[in-house]
Parts: C-alpha cells; sequence; structure tokens
C-alpha cells in the first residue's frame, strides 16, 4: 500500500509538469494580449497611442517576461539584416505595408531588446537609408539600457542598489543618443558616440556556445515561470500587482464555506433519500420522489436563485440579497458572525445544492441495489435479522463504498467556485475571480489557480484510489 | 446485556456533557468579545470628538492667514466661483447613504486605476485643484487652488493652494505600532502635521507629477501622453505650484487642470517608513502597499474596501469645503443586473442606474402598484458624454467614395433604432459633438430615413445592377464587384443585433448585401488596429472640452493603432484643427468648430447614431437629488437624507 502511494505521488510530478506545460502553452498561444487593456479600453476612448504610452508598455512585458518568446530563445543569432528589415517596415516609406506587419515588427523590435544591440550598431552603421539609421539610433536608446538588478523583487541588497545607481546613471546617459532623420552634425556626433559605447562593451554580445545554450533554453517564459514554481512563487497579477496566491487565499474563505457546506448538506440528505428509494425500489413512492428530484435536476440554478431572492428577500425579508457578510462584520463577536454569514450564504448554498442532489441519492440507489441481492444480504435475512438491521448494518455499508469514494473527487470543486451563483449573490469567490483573470488574460492568476486545481484533482484521485483500499478488505495495491 | 447497556448510557452522558460544556463556553466568551468590542468602540468614539475638538480650534486658526494671504490676490485670475447653490434651506445632516458600484475596484490609487468607478471613488474622497461650474461647462471655479493664471505666451500656467486642506488618515492597522511613522507625521514635510495629519501642499502635486511622468509607472501612460508638452514644473513654495508647457496651444491649457495632489507622506515611502531609491520608485510606486486603498482630502475619507462587497466612506469633519451631508457613504459592489432593483425596493440602496431590460420590466411595463410607479421609488435622467456610430472604412473600394457613406446613413432607421430598441433613452447626433454645447451646429438636419434617396446617391456613385443578380456592383480596378460587406458589432450585445439585423433588411430592399459579423472586443481590436475591416460600430467617450485631433486628423489615420481607423483625410479639416489648437477665444472656436461639423456631415465618414439618456432611479427619503453634467454624473453633494 505505503510503496504503491509512493509510487503514485512519484508519478504525479512528470503529470504535473505535463499540465503546467499544457495550460502555460494553450494560454500563451491563446489570441488576445495580457496587458492589452493599458494600450486600449479606456485607452483607445481617450488617449494616443504615443511612444510615451508604448514604452509603459515595453516596461510592462519585461516584468512579467511577455518580451521573451514562449519556449525557446534563439535571439542570440539576430543580424544586422533581420534588424534592419524590421526597422524598414515599422517606418513604411513605401507607403505599401499592411498595418498588421508594422504592429507586430514595433512587438518585435521592443521585445527582442538587448539581443537586438548588435544588429542596431550594425545598422546604424552601415544602412543607406538615413531614417532607418535614425530609427537605429532611437531604438537603441531604448533597448540598449540595461535592467536594474531586483526592480521587481521586494528587498534589495545594498551591493545592488550601488549597482543600480550605476546601471540608471548609464541609462540615462545613453538615453540621449539619438537623432532625427537629416539632422547630420547630429548625426556623425551621435554615431560616433554609439561606436565608442560599442568598443567598450561589445563583450557583453560575444557568446560562447554554452552562453548560447542556456540563452536557448532558459531565457524563455516557460523556463522563467517554472524556476518561480519550483520556489512555490505563483508570481503576481498583471492586474492588481498583488501576489496571486495571496488573492487566491483570500477568495478561498468563500468559495470553502459555500462548497463545503453544501456538500455536506447534498450528503446529508442524498443517501438516506437514495437508500429509502431503493428499498421502495419500483414502487409509486419511488417513482414520486425520482420525477421530482429529476425536477429539481433540470431547473437551472440562474433561475432558482432569482425566485429564492424575490420570495425570501424581497417578499419575506427574511434573508440579505447580496454579500457574504454585512458591513459591520469586523466589529461582530463569533457567534453573531456566524450567524450573519448563516444569513447570507443560505440561499446560494441552496442553490448550489439541489441539482447534485438529484444525482447523488441516484448515485446512491443504485449502489445499494447492487448489493441488496448479494448472498451475504440473504444470509443475513435468513439469520432472521430485522430488515432494518439488514439495510443499514450490512447492505448500506457495502453499497456506499462508491459513493463516499466520489467525496474525494469533489476536492478540486473547493477551488472552482461558482461564477453564476458568486455574481448572483455578489460572493466574491474563487469563480468569478478566475472568469475575471480570463477574459483579462491575467496569465499568472489563471496559471496559479488550474495548477493548484489540477494538483488538488491528483491528489483527490490518488484518496479515492486509496480510500476504495480502505475501506473494502478485498480491494488490495500490493 | 445489561453491562453494555450502562457502557452505552456513559457514552452518551459524557459526549451531552461535553457539548453542553462547548456550548457554555462559547457563549461565554461570545460575551467577553462583546464587551471588548463596546469598549474599543467607547475608545474610538472618544478619541475621535478629543481630535475634533482639537482641529476645530485650529481650523479657525488657519483659515484666518488664508484671508490675509488671500488679501494680496493676483490679477488675472483664471477661476470663477460658481455661484450654484449646492445645499437648500432644507438640507438635512446625518445618515448612510447606499449607492451601487458595479465591479470591484483592482485598486485605488488613484493616478494609475483609470476605472470609472475609481475615478468615482477618487471624486467623492479628494477635492481637486479646480472644479468645472454645475451649469456653465467651459468656466472653473476655485476648489483646492484658489487661484489659477497663465502668463501671457500661454505657456506658463500658476496655481495658489489653500493652505486648510488636509489628507485624511490613512486607513492603516496600527494594533502592532508598525505605521507610528505614518501616523506620527514623521514622513510629512516639516511644519505641515497639523492635528494629526498631514497638510496637502504644492510639493504633493509635484510628486503626482513625477510619477505621472515616470515610465516606470505603467498605469500613468494614457494621462502622460496628453503631457507630452510639459516642459517643466515646480513648487516654488509650499503653495504654489507652477507647470510650463513648450508650446501654446488649446490643449495644453485643458491639461494644465489634469493635476492633482498625491500624498507624497505615503506614496514615497516603504511599509518600514523608508523612501524609495530614486531609481526604483515608479515601481515601487506602482506595486505599493498601499495600492489596495485609497487616501483623499476631500468631503469624505475612505475607511475601507471589502473586496467584491463594499467600499466604506465617512464625513470628514474637517474638510472646509464643505457639501458632504451623509455620516457615510457605502459604495455597494453589485454585479448582476437584476440586483439593483430588489435592493432599492428594501433600500440596500438608496438610489441606482438599471439596465435596459430592468428598466423596461421594473418601470415602462410595471402597472401602478410598483414601487416604482406608486412614488416609493422615483426616477430621473441624465445625459452621458459620448455618442454611437457606425464607421465606414474609407480605404475599402465600397465605402471611398462619400456618396455611398451619405446612401448608408439614408438607408440608416435611425429615428426607428431610438424608439423601439433604445426604448427612446437617446438622442440623434448629426456630428462628434455633443448637441448640447454651443459648437454643436444645430442648423444642420438630421439625415432622414429615406430607401429612394439611398439607392439615387447609390446610382450616382456608380454601384448599379448590371447582371441582374439583385446585388448592385461596379468595375473596381478592372475587376467587377458586388456590394457584399461584413458589418461588425460587438458580440453579445442583443440591441446592435438587432439594430443590426434591420438594417442588413432595408439595406437588401436597395441592393446591398451586408452580413452581421459579431465579434468579441479583443478580435475587434485586431480588426480595427489592422483595418481589417469594412464597416463597424462602436461608441466613443467624449467631453465639453472639445478636441478633433485624435480621431479626425490626417496623420492619425497612418500611425498604427491610430484612433483614425476609417481613414478620414481631409485637408480643409486638419487645417481646422490645426487652427483650433491655438486658438483660445471661444466665439472664433465655435466658428471654427462648426465649419469642421460641416465637412464631417458632407463626409459622413461615420454614420452618427445616439447620445445616450441614462434613467436612474432612488428612493423617496433621498432628497434634493440631481445629478452632474458631467463625469462622474452621480455626485452626493447637494442630497440629503430625510431623517425619523
Amino acid at each position: 500500500m505505503l510503496k504503491y502511494a509512493l509510487k503514485r505521488i512519484l508519478l504525479m510530478i512528470p503529470t504535473f509538469f505535463a499540465i503546467s506545460f499544457l495550460i502555460f502553452v494553450l494560454l500563451n498561444f491563446a489570441p488576445g494580449n495580457p496587458g492589452a487593456q493599458m494600450l486600449s479600453a479606456e485607452g483607445s476612448q481617450n488617449a494616443q497611442t504615443s511612444g510615451d504610452q508604448r514604452e509603459a508598455y515595453r516596461i510592462f512585458k519585461e516584468q512579467f517576461n511577455l518580451d521573451k518568446p514562449i519556449l525557446w530563445n534563439d535571439r542570440y543569432n539576430l543580424e544586422g539584416t533581420d534588424i534592419e528589415e524590421t526597422l524598414v517596415t515599422i517606418l513604411n516609406l513605401d507607403k505599401n505595408i499592411p498595418p498588421q506587419d508594422r504592429i507586430d515588427a514595433q512587438d518585435r523590435i521592443e521585445n527582442w531588446g538587448r539581443y537586438a544591440v548588435p544588429g542596431l550598431i550594425e545598422t546604424l552603421m552601415n544602412s543607406n537609408t538615413v531614417e532607418v539609421r535614425a530609427l537605429a539610433s532611437e531604438r537603441l536608446a531604448i533597448n540598449a539600457k540595461k535592467r536594474l538588478i531586483g526592480q521587481y523583487s521586494k528587498d534589495i541588497s545594498p551591493e545592488d542598489k550601488l549597482s543600480n545607481k550605476e546601471i540608471a546613471k548609464e541609462n540615462n546617459r545613453i538615453k540621449k543618443w539619438f537623432f532625427s532623420a537629416g539632422d547630420t552634425s547630429a548625426e556623425a556626433e551621435i554615431t560616433a558616440k554609439w561606436s565608442d559605447w560599442w568598443k567598450t562593451n561589445q563583450d557583453d554580445w560575444a557568446y560562447t556556445s554554452s552562453d548560447k545554450f542556456g540563452i536557448l533554453l532558459f531565457d524563455t517564459r516557460f523556463a522563467k515561470y517554472w524556476y518561480n514554481l519550483l520556489r512555490l512563487d505563483f508570481g503576481i497579477s498583471h492586474l492588481d500587482k498583488k501576489p496571486v496566491l495571496e488573492t487566491v487565499f483570500s477568495k478561498l474563505k468563500y468559495s470553502i464555506t459555500l462548497a463545503v457546506s453544501s456538500v455536506f448538506l447534498v450528503y446529508l440528505m442524498s443517501l438516506p433519500l437514495g437508500i429509502w428509494s431503493a428499498v421502495n425500489q419500483n414502487t409509486v413512492k419511488d417513482r414520486v420522489i425520482t420525477a421530482i428530484l429529476f425536477m429539481l435536476y433540470s431547473l437551472p440554478s440562474y433561475f432558482t436563485a432569482v425566485i429564492l431572492l424575490n420570495l425570501f428577500s424581497v417578499q419575506w425579508e427574511i434573508f440579505p440579497s447580496i454579500g457574504f457578510e454585512s458591513m459591520e462584520a469586523d466589529q461582530m463577536t463569533t457567534i453573531q458572525y456566524i450567524w450573519d454569514v448563516i444569513k447570507h450564504v443560505t440561499l446560494p448554498i441552496v442553490c448550489m445544492s439541489y441539482g447534485s442532489l438529484a444525482a447523488l441519492s441516484r448515485y446512491a440507489r443504485t449502489g445499494l441495489l447492487d448489493v441488496i441481492r448479494a448472498d451475504y444480504i440473504r444470509t443475513a435475512r435468513a439469520k432472521g435479522l430485522p430488515e432494518g438491521i439488514v439495510i443499514i448494518k450490512h447492505a448500506a455499508r457495502n453499497g456506499m463504498i462508491p459513493i463516499l469514494t466520489l467525496m474525494a473527487t469533489l476536492l478540486p470543486a473547493l477551488i472552482g467556485g461558482s461564477v453564476i451563483i458568486e455574481v448572483i449573490f455578489g460572493i466574491p469567490g474563487m469563480g468569478s475571480y478566475i472568469f475575471e483573470s480570463i477574459t483579462l488574460r491575467d496569465y499568472n492568476a489563471v496559471m496559479a489557480v488550474l495548477l493548484i486545481s489540477s494538483t488538488l484533482t491528483l491528489i483527490g484521485m490518488l484518496l479515492s484510489d486509496l480510500s476504495y483500499a480502505l475501506v473494502d478488505p478485498r480491494i488490495t495495491f500490493d | 446485556m445489561v453491562k453494555r447497556f450502562f457502557q452505552a448510557l456513559i457514552r452518551a452522558g459524557l459526549l451531552i456533557l461535553l457539548m453542553v460544556l462547548v456550548v457554555i463556553n462559547m457563549w461565554q466568551n461570545n460575551r467577553m468579545e462583546a464587551k471588548q468590542i463596546q469598549i474599543l468602540s467607547q475608545l474610538e468614539k472618544l478619541e475621535r470628538r478629543m481630535g475634533t475638538g482639537v482641529s476645530v480650534s485650529q481650523s479657525s486658526n488657519r483659515s484666518m492667514e488664508q484671508t490675509s494671504s488671500g488679501m494680496s490676490s493676483k490679477s488675472g485670475n483664471l477661476l470663477e466661483a460658481d455661484s450654484y447653490q449646492w445645499s437648500t434651506p432644507d438640507t438635512q445632516q446625518g445618515g448612510t447613504l447606499y449607492m451601487k458600484m458595479s465591479s470591484d475596484p483592482k485598486g485605488l490609487n488613484f493616478l494609475i486605476e483609470n476605472g470609472a468607478d475609481v475615478s468615482t471613488i477618487q471624486s467623492y474622497v479628494s477635492v481637486g485643484l479646480v472644479e468645472r461650474h454645475h451649469e456653465d461647462l467651459t468656466k472653473y471655479g476655485p476648489a483646492l487652488a484658489t487661484y489659477y493664471g497663465r502668463s501671457d505666451d500661454y505657456k506658463t500656467y500658476t496655481f495658489h493652494l489653500r493652505d486648510d486642506v488636509l489628507w485624511h488618515e490613512p486607513a492603516v492597522d496600527n494594533a502592532s505600532g508598525e505605521y507610528d511613522w505614518l501616523l506620527n507625521g514623521e514622513s510629512c514635510r516639516e511644519g505641515h502635521f497639523i492635528s494629526g495629519r498631514c497638510r496637502v501642499t504644492a510639493h504633493d502635486v509635484v510628486f503626482m507629477i513625477d510619477m505621472m511622468m515616470n515610465n516606470q509607472v505603467a498605469g500613468a501612460a494614457p494621462l502622460r501622453s496628453y503631457f507630452k508638452d510639459l516642459d517643466s514644473y515646480s513648487a516654488p513654495d509650499d503653495f504654489t505650484l507652477v507647470l510650463n508647457f513648450k508650446q501654446k496651444t488649446f490643449k495644453n491649457n485643458n491639461v494644465s487642470k489634469w493635476v492633482f495632489p498625491m500624498p507624497e507622506f505615503l506614496y514615497a515611502y516603504d511599509q518600514d517608513g523608508e523612501r524609495f531609491d530614486e531609481e526604483i520608485i515608479g515601481t515601487r510606486y506602482s506595486e505599493h502597499w498601499y495600492n489596495p486603498n485609497g487616501l483623499g482630502n476631500g468631503p469624505y475619507r475612505y475607511v475601507k474596501f471589502q473586496k467584491g462587497e463594499r467600499v466604506v466612506l465617512e464625513k470628514d469633519p474637517m474638510y472646509p469645503l464643505g457639501n458632504n451631508n451623509f455620516d457615510k457613504i457605502i459604495l455597494q459592489i453589485v454585479k448582476d443586473e437584476n440586483q439593483p432593483q430588489r435592493m432599492l425596493r428594501k433600500k440596500d440602496l438608496h438610489i441606482s442606474t438599471l439596465s435596459k431590460p430592468q428598466y423596461r420590466k421594473q418601470y415602462l411595463e410595471a402597472d401602478d402598484t410598483s414601487p416604482f410607479k406608486n412614488g416609493e421609488i422615483l426616477n430621473d435622467t441624465y445625459w452621458s458624454w459620448g455618442y454611437s456610430y457606425i464607421g465606414w472604412n474609407s480605404e475599402t473600394a465600397f465605402f471611398s467614395d462619400k456618396l455611398v457613406r451619405q446612401a448608408m446613413s439614408h438607408a440608416f432607421n435611425a429615428d426607428k433604432f431610438l424608439e423601439e430598441v433604445y426604448l427612446g433613452l437617446g438622442k440623434r447626433t448629426s456630428g462628434p459633438i455633443s448637441p448640447d454645447l454651443p459648437y454643436y451646429d444645430s442648423s444642420l438636419p438630421l439625415i432622414p430615413f429615406d430607401l429612394d434617396k439611398a439607392a439615387q446617391l447609390l446610382d450616382q456613385a456608380g454601384w448599379t445592377d448590371t447582371d441582374g443578380n439583385g446585388i448592385r456592383d461596379k468595375v473596381v480596378n478592372g475587376t467587377k464587384v458586388d456590394f457584399e460587406f461584413s458589418f461588425i458589432i460587438v458580440a453579445g450585445s442583443s440591441t446592435v443585433k438587432t439594430i443590426g439585423e434591420i438594417f442588413k433588411n432595408d439595406l437588401l430592399k436597395i441592393g446591398v448585401k451586408m452580413s452581421l459579423r459579431p465579434l468579441e472586443w479583443a478580435n475587434m481590436q485586431k480588426k480595427l488596429h489592422s483595418k481589417d475591416f469594412q464597416a463597424i460600430t462602436l461608441g466613443w467617450g467624449t467631453s465639453p472640452d472639445i478636441d478633433f485631433y485624435q480621431l479626425w486628423h490626417s496623420t492619425q489615420a497612418d500611425i498604427p493603432k491610430g484612433s483614425n481607423y476609417v481613414g478620414f483625410r481631409n485637408a480643409k479639416a486638419d487645417k481646422i484643427i490645426e487652427d483650433m489648437e491655438l486658438e483660445f477665444d471661444i466665439n472664433k472656436r465655435i466658428e471654427l468648430s462648426k465649419a469642421f461639423h460641416q465637412i464631417v456631415y458632407d463626409e459622413q465618414p461615420y454614420t452618427f447614431m445616439f447620445q445616450s439618456k441614462n434613467p436612474y432611479f432612488y428612493v423617496k427619503d433621498l432628497q434634493n437629488v440631481s445629478t452632474l453634467k458631467v463625469r462622474p454624473y452621480f455626485d452626493p453633494k447637494p442630497w440629503y437624507l430625510t431623517q425619523e
């Protein structure tokens, strides 16, 4: 058993890696950009798409490694011709380049970052077109900037702070080294500056083959993400710039309350109901209950929610209509607080429970029917045991095994939440959080939630397999 | 057998005893907790009373200084006091106002969060330098600034600030004393820590501009792009602010009023009270530890934000400009569009807008016993700034000719759509300017629905049905093209879809085949950026400060992702736009704007649709309800609650 469990746990590691790889790739290749809102949404209504705004977007991409290629990075191969071609596309001097290509080119040159510097220098020195040379100088002033050390981490060591001062000084020095097309004296001066700069700095770009290998595999979005993941760092949200994990945990309070109590309620009601129907199999009573349960099953929860709200909240004013807790929650005693929360969550829990009631009580019914015809039941009855004892003690115990093991697979539902119920009842749980994160392409948040819930699924499946062996001595993994 | 029975009995007894003990324990704990909370709240009240007591005398002192310094008044103050009366003789103080917010603010740093909800909160908790007049939208009155002047070359703008406005106390939990540095004013500027709070100075505005101009502050990028012309800015003394722009333009004149103070004593410091290094202050500011909370200097103080539930504001009794009638304002977060009507009935909300279907159901189609009809819940409307339109891509073969675009406008049954689909909630506009502004040329008639005229215009433009297939065609660049185009609409909007379907049928009657293409916003944007569309319907938000450059200047048609994506190019219009940039005389601006309006009207780059009217509902206890003519529309300044 222990050996089996260990084996399964070890197997979970490559499975987890494969899952994370799949989610990551799907997410990153999906259309739409994170932070696109920054350039549009409100922005497209009011602001101009200016160089300034692009620069902010570039910094944003840099912070979240969105400027890096997704899986492998061969940017050490960039040559002068690649760069020149890109600059020509951006400039659109012949006015015949489609806008989408120009947008892509602009993104490309930004994303290349410091890898583009040798090519930019080459273009600056050798290009035949003056506009291209001018743009190359403009790009150099941005692309040649060095990143500050630990700019996005919480703590910076004093030495790093000192070197940051140096880097900032250098970045400020080269910031103004560009010229506009046609200004020949400025061009001569600036070009000379860059050529000196290149002489002293070009060693930064002299890659050895081991450097290249490292860049190829490790300077990518996926590698950076995994590096952080290994330290259990799920990153920060693009939107509120808070650690994703912190937000997820703060949402768990709501989702777990709802999920645990509705699961509890469902089990509490559906097991006896299922057993009762099994005992009265094919009688009128059984048929009526089945019909009612299937009617409930087919009622959509958003519909029921509205009806319940109108009745219990508006008409009779028994329950509050919105929220998880009252405003004065922080001034309440524990008991008052619990009572307050119970009043708020009763309706949502009812909405979340009644649907699964039907499914689970059917499972219980079938489970019992499977065993009720077994030999040992006949033996028990033959022994003269009362029918109640036979059903409860002998049949139900074995019949309910599949139902109990179902519970383990419900584990991920704890974190999944329910979008519709949460929106209608104004409960800030996981469901609406995932939904919003996906629509706004908040990669880190989506990754974190999906990874956590897939881990829970893996654990849940392991637990349910193990629980088979625990409750049924006939099953063994050795 | 008997023994086993007794064992079971004892076990049960023990269990019951244990449960009773647990319950008693909980009950006792609860009573102690209740007492603790009571004592704490009493202490808090006491503290607050003492705090205000001290401050009242302080503030009266300061207002004396204020008047004496105000004596040496400057000439050329561009601010005029607004004569509008916010309060009535019946105005009552007190009560808690419940309002609706439709989304969770991502954060409450007012510079880097640009959502509508966040700027609404900002307008309640802070006071800006100047304030637009309530009636005459071209005029500004004093607020935090008492003086606002402009140099003769129109490049330098000077503000003088009041010296009696204080920052609210930051909303931090100082149980362990870790924020002593903040609450004890250690980070305030020397001499500006007054009655336990930091004073608002011109340095705070300078700090805001520092952050706005810092490239590391991504959230400020939209605002930053308006300040490209800002040359230098400084605070020569604690209450004077000077902005220098590179050139004289009307736009710079507008944006000079957009700066506001940002509490430097808070945002320039890390959690331990240490100032950030200059190199990384932008990044640190963007991710500042206080960003989930808000801090202002205005009528209401930010108290707390319960994620997904509500934002709580309370009256600042020391705020010198008044008009804060409520003790508390609760901004309840309501995401479900069907909830507000329920909450209005229960007075869980005092005032709220309703979605269109709810407006129809609860109000238009309700019988007279409904609280929405019987006087329990009253209603009114406000106009929002902006207009909806259909944009015709003039770089396509179909819409390069203005005759075709005019024909399209004639085929668009705007009056019918307004009445039947929009439930009459709006008015038509004939150009990109709000009909309420003097800049709008009202002599231009709204284009009537006239299919014959549309057909005639298409004939003139050379689109005729030569092959008898019922669809007009024309030879373009040597090949025959049928007039078939796709119309991009936002996916999921039923109103736009309805309009599209009817429009499609009307067009088919005159031999034009249109297909509807619903797209999600991200994909729609991609189409716009790459100009890969023929026709699209969208809306623009506008403001009373008209500026045509971004949308209509021909240079904007050439930049990728530019806003002039329909490719409107008109030399005369360009000239007018450039002239208006430099024109400060209001009458001449009106003249130029009308001339521009006429060109756009003739060219019909868009088929202009509607400016929308928004109904809102409020419970009858809420008195003196009116809305602002500009965003955020809802301002509780004049409102009050009748007290029982």
